[in-house]
């Protein structure tokens, strides 16, 4: 009986999306991605200029901290989220292999998700590399622990976040530079909104990220930061699935 | 059995199709014929689900096709036009994950690679692949689960004579009891292959029917060459003793030889009256045949305008 009702939910999860199918087209992403030598040299210029700004005031202002580092992530994100996510789906517009994978046996919706969740393992893959950081850290000294995994969180749900709307943008148009330019101009609205605050209304504030951002790096995990950025990047993937149901 | 009722689809204001309808039966090797920008890959590309018509519907053994079903994706090989592919897959990568979408045993790679004749580049990169390859890699893809039915767009475009035919081979190779739709420019190639054929122009389909068909829809008239060593002259003469005949001229005269050519009605053959009448008359014939019209002629007729 119990194996009868978990062999219909699982014919009914079927109906909606097909994990393995996903994991299939998400295996041929990274494939594809690690692939092509610009995956490798975006992914060391971020950890270069990351680890320039972990070790100079490491160094020169002898702080055992990795503030700095959460502080300028954002920034770096800018720049690095679209540079990952720009050819996810223009590339395949542009070569017509689009044609290709919509004729095959899935759902729009499984190569939304694969491909979004290819864009967030190889920043997640970038970011488990600057773990390093923290343990080094260890050996100058002690350093809050607790705070270093909020920021983590608060990091991990930025990637979250920012690759929706990489892969929204990289949806739009069969040119990755305008992908790349979209995605940025995007992330740099929240990016900014969030920080004029004594300009804008709070509520206009409160829509970046800097309000949401700041509380992780404080070492404050808040459920309704973590909302904002789900809620958020449900949005964008919203928006991808409508942009992909119609035509170029 | 593939209905296709009432399909229209515009881009913007250019209009792809308009009001097309037509059956494909099962087994059936079906060319489309029309010139670039007739609608032929638009047309392809719903009866896929990779467009959505704006009216009508492509009906697959009575399943309903539309860009977020399943089971008619499942049952179609595709070869889309220019065969985009994975540049930076190799080979055997992207047969692999087409095998593994499509839910076939890993040994189907095996076995198509075998049939296209790729085992020699199966470790390459796509991307440095000769265009006759890419062609042949983008075939496989397409047939690796076995489809009912095929869909291949302008398979053989940009392939040189040989790797042309090649194709042509690997299609014959697997015509049996599959339904094909193919389209192409080249047109010996679809008197080669195709059971029926589909002229589609500006959108609206022209003609269709077997080659046989379409032939006499554009043959008016018989046109006979009959030449020879004739004692009189026929242009006078002929029409006296054969009816049928409405028009007939001299074509060349060379010493003692003239040639006529002479034209009739279409469904009469007055071939078997004039070696008759040779024989009565005592001439000497060098030639006596009907000039065919070829698909050319009858693509050029229906689709220069």
């Amino acid at each position: 009986m119990y194996l009868e009702n978990l062999q219909v939910a699982d014919k009914i999860m079927k109906k909606i999306f097909d994990i393995e199918k996903v994991l299939i087209i998400l295996k041929k992403e990274l494939n594809l991605f690690f692939n092509s030598p610009i995956a490798y040299i975006v992914i060391s210029i971020f950890l270069l200029l990351l680890g320039f700004f972990y070790s100079r005031p490491l160094f020169v202002q002898n702080y055992a901290t990795l503030r700095h580092v959460f502080d300028v992530i954002p920034l770096f994100f800018l720049f690095f989220i679209p540079a990952v996510t720009m050819r996810l789906y223009s590339e395949e517009y542009k070569s017509g292999t689009i044609e290709v994978i919509f004729t095959l046996p899935l759902r729009k919706s499984e190569i939304l998700l694969a491909k979004y969740l290819s864009a967030v393992c190889v920043i997640f893959i970038s970011i488990i590399l600057t773990f390093l950081y923290p343990l080094t850290l260890l050996f100058f000294g002690k350093f809050d622990i607790g705070q270093t995994i909020a920021g983590y969180i608060g990091v991990l749900l930025l990637v979250i976040f920012f690759s929706s709307i990489g892969v929204f943008s990289s949806s739009l148009t069969k040119n990755q530079i305008v992908s790349f330019v979209i995605s940025f101009a995007i992330m740099f609205i929240f990016f900014i909104l969030g920080k004029l605050g004594i300009f804008v209304s709070p509520t206009i504030a409160y829509i970046g990220i800097d309000p949401h951002y700041d509380n992780f790096v404080r070492g404050i995990v808040d459920v309704r930061d973590i909302v904002y950025f789900l809620s958020l990047t449900a949005l964008f993937l919203y928006f991808t699935y409508l942009s992909t149901t119609t035509e170029k | 059995m593939i209905q296709i009722k009432n399909i229209t689809k515009t881009f913007g204001k250019i209009i792809a199709l308009n009001n097309v309808s037509f059956d494909i039966a099962d087994n059936q090797i079906l060319a489309l014929l029309g010139p670039n920008g007739a609608g032929k890959t638009t047309l392809m590309r719903i009866i896929t689900g990779y467009l959505l018509q704006d009216s009508g519907t492509v009906d697959i053994d009575g399943e309903i096709v539309s860009p977020e079903k399943l089971y008619t994706k499942q049952i179609i090989g595709y070869l889309p036009e220019n065969n985009p592919l994975y540049e930076d897959m190799s080979v055997y990568e992207y047969l692999t994950f087409i095998s593994e979408v499509r839910g076939v045993p890993i040994q189907k790679v095996k076995q198509v690679v075998e049939l296209c004749r790729l085992k020699d580049v199966v470790s390459r990169n796509i991307a440095e692949l000769s265009k006759g390859y890419r062609q042949r890699v983008g075939f496989a893809a397409a047939i690796i689960h076995d489809p009912k039915i095929l869909i291949l767009d302008e398979p053989t475009a940009g392939l040189d004579p040989n790797q042309a035919a090649e194709v042509r081979e690997l299609i014959k190779e697997y015509k049996k009891d599959k339904t094909i739709i193919l389209s192409t420019h080249i047109l010996p190639e679809v008197e080669e292959v195709a059971d029926r054929v589909v002229i589609i122009h500006k959108g609206t389909i022209v003609a269709q029917g077997s080659i046989q068909d379409l032939h006499k829809l554009v043959l008016k008239h018989n046109v006979i060459h009959f030449a020879g060593k004739f004692n009189k002259d026929l242009v006078e003469y002929l029409p006296k003793v054969i009816s049928g005949i409405y028009n007939i001229k001299i074509v060349v005269q060379e010493d003692d030889i003239t040639e006529y050519e002479i034209e009739t009605e279409a469904d009469i053959d007055i071939r078997k009256d004039l070696f008759n009448l040779a024989v009565k008359e005592n001439w000497q014939i060098v030639e006596l045949h009907r000039s065919s019209v070829s698909l050319q002629d009858v693509f050029r007729e229906l689709t220069s305008s």
